[in-house]
Parts: structure tokens; sequence; C-alpha cells
């Protein structure tokens, strides 16, 4: 017993992981593997052949504008709904199958966070965890962990309803973390969130990450860059976009230079700098350059002041994913 | 896990003082009745009120107790039952049980003996009250067996019907408004049909059957009709959700 309880989560995970990959036919550490599922409602396909695999301890962030089918997506992998065509498998089972062992590897928590606000905190994830067939002397410990986990350490006593809209969000994390799953799915879980919210909810889904897959929809950009190791982009159901986040990062190469200048500018000269692709007026003194591989900033200053065009500002713009998204979702 | 249904439904119940409510008001509405019938049968007794036909204090009170006993859940079972299916959907928290390992079924189930699980207690008050009358005089044990049972199986099969109502819409005041109209149709539907009593309508009517238990009667064919209804709309109530997930 006591060898049992000095393990550290993550050799618990692991241990829990070995055991689910004898039973099922679980290979290579895939937690989650969707392939080619679609899902007609009233004769629309909000999703259409999907396909997409996950690794232990990877975070994927999938990505779209609203009505893309994000949700759709994450309520079939939590296997609320039936996908119409294709197959879900958790840790190799399969979802439709196998719903109740599946789902005993899953924790989701919805757009729309599923919690009974009469109820105290610690009375809500004791039911949540009696649900996932945690023992009597387990339940404690899970409740102590996860509250700690997700900053509830406090407010265990208290209604649900009388808590801000951030710590009811926490609890609702809490909820889908309760029974230590394999596979996380948070849809839009920084919504509402106010910025330093936002950021402890990323910094949890980190830590989750150590342990478990996690998938998570958004809209927000940035979010994806900062956290996500794949992603996938989906637009009106259909995948615009999959790698990890290095091959992506790797087709935003191209980058810009902003410079502004105090006098009339012979643009043309610019092109002989090196690395330049090309150029554009952001207004009648500022210049946009972009280039490739090296940036051509030292080049571009010593030209400035060779032919005295008084340049007074010059500043590096990365393209973010929204250039890649906006480029990808008017492409397709 | 069905147990855990259950317990949840009811820490949920009674967690918005609804459950306390309704407890309450029920125990107010028997108790006020119980005085009053008690003290009436007792101005019989003393010759106050000249009787038609004599009488025994279980069968006074019981009818009265008993018939208002299930008017009340005709009302009761409506607003409880758009909590467990309608209510579960607006608020988008049916989410937390179809995430946890829980079959449909046990769902299902579980909130429907959840409902009846409650109601229960109520019925075991009244028949506490009746029964401690028997310190003072020979009850009929019998006749309020045959009342209890007849009127649990009745909640039963109100239930059964208004659950599958409550899952047919996300909108808890239609659920509740609709079931409500529903189980009245069914407790009354021999009186619609009155010209006609050998139609098969009559046969359907709730209250028909529930006629035989009022009187102490025992008929299996009255007691497989109650399970039958229950046992169908609660497996009309799996496949509605169970449509939902493939469809919806």
């Amino acid at each position: 017993m006591f060898a049992i309880k000095a393990v550290t989560p993550n050799v618990k995970y692991t241990l829990r992981l070995m055991s689910y990959m004898k039973k099922s036919r679980m290979v290579n550490n895939i937690t989650v593997e969707v392939k080619a599922v679609s899902r007609v409602y009233q004769a629309r396909k909000v999703v259409n052949a999907l396909s997409l695999k996950l690794e232990q301890g990877k975070i994927l962030g999938l990505l779209g504008a609203n009505g893309a089918g994000k949700t759709t997506t994450m309520k079939m992998m939590a296997g609320h709904l039936m996908p119409t065509a294709g197959d879900i498998y958790i840790c190799g089972m399969d979802i439709t199958q196998n719903p109740k062992e599946a789902k005993a590897l899953i924790g989701y928590l919805p757009e729309h966070r599923p919690l009974y606000k009469e109820l105290t905190v610690d009375e809500y994830l004791e039911i949540a965890a009696r649900f996932h067939k945690l023992s009597s002397h387990r339940i404690k410990q899970s409740i102590a962990f996860v509250k700690e986990r997700c900053g509830l350490a406090d407010v265990g006593k208290r209604v649900i309803e009388q808590l801000s809209n951030g710590y009811q969000q926490r609890v609702g994390i809490a909820q889908a973390l309760i029974h230590a799953p394999m596979v996380v799915i948070l849809d839009e879980p920084t919504v509402g969130l106010d910025p330093i919210q936002i950021r402890q909810v990323r910094s949890l889904m980190r830590e989750i990450a150590q342990d478990a897959s996690v998938i998570f929809s958004t809209h927000l950009l940035p979010e994806v860059e900062m956290i996500c190791d794949d992603v996938h982009i989906l637009d009106q159901g259909h995948t615009v976009y999959q790698a990890d986040i290095h091959t992506l990062q790797h087709h935003m190469q191209t980058r810009s230079l902003v410079a502004a200048f105090k006098r009339p500018t012979n643009l043309q000269a610019l092109y002989q700098l090196p690395n330049v692709l090309g150029m554009y007026h952001q207004n009648e003194h500022t210049v946009v350059v972009q280039y490739q591989h090296a940036s051509p900033a030292e080049a571009l200053v010593t030209m400035a002041v060779q032919q005295d065009w008084g340049l007074y500002l010059l500043n590096e713009q990365q393209s973010t994913l929204e250039d890649v998204f906006i480029q990808l979702a008017q492409s397709s | 896990m069905l147990f855990q249904v259950i317990r949840k439904e009811i820490k949920v119940l009674f967690a918005s003082y609804i459950g306390w409510g309704m407890l309450a008001m029920f125990a107010l509405v028997m108790g006020v009745l119980y005085t009053q019938s008690l003290s009436e049968y007792m101005q019989v007794m003393l010759g106050h009120v000249p009787t038609v036909e004599q009488i025994g204090l279980t069968k006074y009170i019981g009818a009265n107790l008993f018939g208002t006993a299930s008017l009340i859940m005709l009302v009761f079972i409506p607003l409880l039952s758009m909590r467990l299916l309608a209510e579960e959907q607006k608020n988008l928290t049916m989410a937390f049980m179809l995430s946890a390992p829980i079959s449909l079924g046990e769902i299902v189930l579980g909130k429907f003996l959840s409902l009846i699980g409650f109601l229960m207690l109520m019925l075991v008050y009244l028949v506490l009250i009746i029964c401690i009358l028997n310190l003072w005089t020979d009850m009929d044990f019998g006749y309020i067996f045959a009342n209890v049972l007849g009127l649990a199986l009745l909640v039963s099969s109100f239930s059964a019907i208004s659950l599958f109502i409550s899952s047919l819409t996300r909108q808890p005041i239609l659920a509740a408004t609709l079931s409500f109209l529903a189980l009245i149709l069914c407790l009354f539907l021999d009186q619609l049909f009155e010209q006609q009593p050998n139609t098969i309508w009559v046969q359907l009517s709730m209250m028909q059957r529930y006629k035989s238990f009022a009187v102490g009667l025992l008929n299996t064919a009255d007691i497989a009709f109650y399970l039958l209804v229950s046992g169908a709309f609660i497996f009309f109530t799996i496949r509605t959700l169970e449509h939902q997930r493939v469809f919806g």
C-alpha cells in the first residue's frame, strides 16, 4: 500500500496507460485516433471526413471560425453524438462500440459549463467522482488534488452559483480532471475569462499535458501558437490545415519590416536589398517590406542613411497565425 | 451506477429547496384534510349528522386522503419531471451525465427511480398518519395496503409518462404543461367516453384502473396495466435520448 501511495502522478499515469495498452490494441502512445469521421445534421455535413491522431502528452488545438464544426467534432470525441460515418478510438477503444470504457478515459468540458449551480463545489466534484466510479477513499484524495490544481482550495464549501465566472470555469475544468483521464477535451476553455485567468488556464493545460493528452478548441490564434504541439484548422467541416506547430511556424516564415521615412522615397531601390520579396505602402510615409530568411534591416538602415530618406521608424513584424488562417480559409 | 444517478438527482432536488418545499406543501394539505376528516367523522359518529350508510374510519379517511393525494401528484409530477430532462437539456447540464461512463438506460432509469423515491416519501408520510389511528381504533390494513399500492402504481405510470414528455422538449414550462394535460387526459379518459363504456378508451383510463384499488381490491390485470405503462414510457424515453445522440 505504501509503495502505491508513494508514486507520483506521472508514474501513476504511465502505469495506467500501460494497463490500458495491454487491454486494448493501443499502439505507439496514440491516445486519440479519429478516422474519416463525418456528421450530417439536417442534410448538412457539419463535419466532413475529419481524421486526426494525437499522442500522449501532446496538446492539440482545434482552430476555426464559428460554425466550423469544432464543437460537433469534440462532442463526437466525447461520445455525446454518434458520428454519421467513421470511427473514433480513445486509447484504442472504439467509442461507439465500448462507450463506457472509452468515456472512463475522457475528461470533457463542453462550451457551456455543465454545472449544477445549487450545489457546493465539493458536492459537485463528489458527484463527478462517483460517476466515474472512484472508490470512497480515492474520492477525497482526488477532490483535494483537482481543487489544488485548479485553484479551488478556498471555495470548496461555497455554492457554485455565487462564484465568479472565472471560478465557475475552474470548477468546470476540475470536474473534467477528477478521474485523471487520459484524454482531456476542453471546448473553448478561455472564453469569457480575464487575461490573468486566461494565463492560469493555459498553464493549467500545459500541466495537464504532462500526463494526459489535451484537445482544445479556440478561435484565438495566439493561444494556439503559445501552447499547442499540433494544430488542426477547420473550415465548414473540412480540414483546411493539419500539422505540428513547428511546420506551421515554418510556413509563416515570410516576415516583414515596417519602415517609415520622413521624405519621399524611391521604393525601387529597396528591391536591391538582400532577401526582399516585395513591398507595399501602408500609408504615405510607411512602407512594409516583406522578406525571407534573414532580415535586411541593417542594409536598409545603411541605404536610408546614404540616401538621406529620414528613417524614423523600423519595426520587425512577424506574420501571425491569423494571416495563415485567413489565407487558408480564403483559399479553400 | 444506477444508485449514483438516483443519489445525484435527490441531492440536486434537495439542494434547490424544491424538494423541501414540495414535501412541506404535501404535509400541510394532507394534515389539514386529515384533521378535518377526523372531526367530520367524529360528528357522524356522535349522531350530529345523519349517516346514509355505516362506514369505517379507515375507509372514510382513506378515501379522502388517497383521492386528494392522487390529485396532488397530478400537479407535482409534471413539475418534478420537467426538471429531470427538459431543464437539464435547456441548461446544458445533461453533458455532465453523458460524459460519465453511464449508459442512457441507467440515466433514464435512475432519474425515474429518483422521482418515484421522492414521491414515496410522501406516501410513507400519508401511511404513517393513517396508521397512527390504530392506537385508538382497529384500522383496516388490507384496505390501506391496496390503496397505497394503487397510488404507488399510479404515481409510477404518471412519472414515466411525464418523463417521456420531458424528453421531447427543451422548454421546461412546455414540458410541465404538456404532461399535466396528458396526465389529466389519461386519468379521465373514461369520462370522455362515458357513452361508449365498452370501447378500449375506457380500459385505458387510469382512473378506471385506480377504482378497484380504491375500494380495496387487488386486481392483477390492473397491476400489470400500470407496470406496462411505466415500462413502455421509460423505454420510449431511452429511445428518444438515443435518437438525439444519433440525429440531434
